[in-house]
């Protein structure tokens, strides 16, 4: 009887630790969780800004001068005939801009704005970040700049 | 009553001793699970740093950077046989985590596998004549490069000496260049690898002469060079034993030393030739982007004599021809494009019309 009483009161302790370790592990998994899902934000705000870079420095927008890059500066012609062949092409740039929507806004002394890429797959999107990085907008044709933005939209 | 009393001692102490070994097990399970989420986690921060990293890189041309990385072999794969429209199946991970990052679209030059915790980055703008790509290069930065040329065969020389200033020109490249008959003299420093660059051919059908040093570590590689710093060929090796000789089954042609300087860096000849796939299929979108805005440019100066004959259906042929040569491969054909393209660009900048490209 004596036995049973103590074999009884050591699984009540086994039980009691488990469950405790049960909570233990269940509060730790949430708060995992928690921080993960933060984690993924972040992680998606750094592919934002790396989507940004990679459509800045595309060859196919940039203006070059015999053939090399001028950062910061977009070849208006490029843009036109970029938004006509990129269909073409589209795999590559899905690849590049997946889930991307990129337009180029002309803000000073003349207001415009072309959509160069979509490629937005997503109806209900978990995630939406964009990004503004201002650039020159050259006109090889007038020799002019204007001042502009490219809005890199990117979904997930 | 005495049996009965020692058969509980004994079965408390095997409760015990079960009760302990779960909870042991379990503890020890909970503990190897969380290490390899560490470990995933340490792999897959390292890699997003390494993405950051060529991002970057690939932004600002010419940059050169050793960047710290986990010392689990990273493994870069692609296989040629995949490229389509969307790019070819490529990508580099940490072996055995299963985190990768895709390159599909990325044209990078590497060896096979890298064991180190620093990696070297590099990239170089692929201007033919227009701004196509910046190629990234990898490496580990314990990698020795050797260039050797021949005073007998025309230009090999210059092409050594020329490829030798744009791999100096990165402060983290070990390179030395010397003639043939030095080249059996480089001795292993305790390197990584020893890479031989030859630029000529070594007597037909003969193997290359290497220090005994290198033979016996192995750690070294060689490939063949024929041309110039615009167009040419290269061919990989063939191991004879412990030797290696040019393998004509493995020869590619090359355009621009960007793409010659891709072959230094990359360790096997498929994985050269499916990052070459993917430079030409981007040279032909850029090519197509530049036919349309030529496009564009005629029809914006129609009717005015200076600017309208640049822009003409004569420069759209030039661009065509460009195609065809890089389609077909024929380098010679594609570099008689790219010069006239040159010619016409330079022309233009006389009469005050837009830049070609």
């Amino acid at each position: 009887m004596k036995a049973q009483m103590k074999m009884a009161e050591t699984i009540i302790v086994m039980l009691i630790f488990l469950v405790l370790l049960a909570f233990g592990i269940i509060f730790y998994t949430q708060f995992q969780s928690t921080i993960n899902k933060g984690k993924g934000g972040e992680r998606f705000g750094m592919f934002t800004v790396q989507v940004a870079q990679r459509v800045e420095s595309l060859p196919e927008i940039q203006c070059t001068i015999e053939g090399t890059a001028d950062y910061d500066c977009v070849d208006v012609y490029k843009l036109m005939a970029f938004a006509q062949t990129s269909e073409v092409s589209r795999g590559i740039y899905d690849k590049i801009m997946p889930n991307t929507r990129v337009s180029a806004i002309s803000t000073y002394p003349e207001t415009g704005r072309w959509l160069l890429y979509e490629n937005v797959q997503t109806n209900k999107p978990e995630r939406f970040r964009n990004f503004t990085l201002p650039v020159a907008l050259f006109d090889p044709v007038k020799e002019t700049y204007s001042m502009g933005i490219l809005l890199v939209e990117v979904y997930q | 009553m005495k049996g009965s009393k020692g058969m509980e001692v004994q079965f408390n102490w095997i409760f015990i001793l079960i009760a302990g070994a779960v909870i042991l097990a379990f503890f020890l399970g909970l503990y190897s699970k969380y290490k390899a989420a560490k470990d995933l986690e340490i792999a897959d921060s390292a890699l997003s740093d390494i993405r950051a990293t060529l991002t970057s890189a690939q932004s600002s041309t010419d940059t050169a950077k050793i960047i710290d990385i986990p010392e689990v072999p990273l493994q870069f794969k692609c296989f040629s046989n995949t490229c389509g429209e969307s790019g070819c199946t490529s990508f580099f991970e940490f072996k055995g985590t299963g985190i990768r990052q895709d390159t599909e679209v990325d044209i990078v030059f590497a060896p096979d596998e890298i064991e180190s915790n620093k990696l070297l980055t590099w990239t170089l703008s692929w201007e033919e004549p227009f701004k196509v790509a910046d190629f990234l290069y990898l490496s580990n930065p314990k990698v020795r490069y050797v260039l050797v040329y021949s005073d007998d065969v025309t230009g090999s020389k210059e092409l050594a000496l020329k490829i030798n200033k744009t791999l100096a020109d990165n402060k983290f490249i070990n390179v030395l260049v010397v003639d043939k008959a030095r080249a059996k003299f480089v001795k292993d420093e305790n390197d990584y690898l020893v890479k031989f660059v030859f630029f000529f051919e070594p007597v037909s059908g003969s193997t290359v002469l290497i220090h005994q040093t290198l033979i016996n570590k192995e750690n070294w590689d060689v490939i063949f060079v024929y041309g110039d710093e615009h167009k040419g060929y290269i061919r990989f090796s063939l191991s004879e034993g412990k030797m290696k000789s040019p393998d004509p089954l493995k020869e590619y042609p090359y355009l621009g030393t960007p793409m010659l300087v891709g072959a230094i860096f990359a360790e096997s000849a498929d994985f050269y030739a499916c990052n070459l796939e993917k430079a030409y299929r981007r040279h032909i979108m850029v090519n197509e982007l530049y036919s349309k805005r030529s496009e564009l440019l005629y029809n914006e100066f129609a009717g005015d004599l200076e600017c309208e004959y640049f822009f003409d259906a004569n420069l759209k042929g030039h661009f065509d021809d460009l195609k065809a040569g890089i389609t077909a491969r024929d380098m010679t054909r594609a570099k008689a494009s790219i010069d006239k393209l040159s010619d016409i660009n330079s022309k233009v900048l006389f009469k005050d019309c837009p830049r070609v490209y």
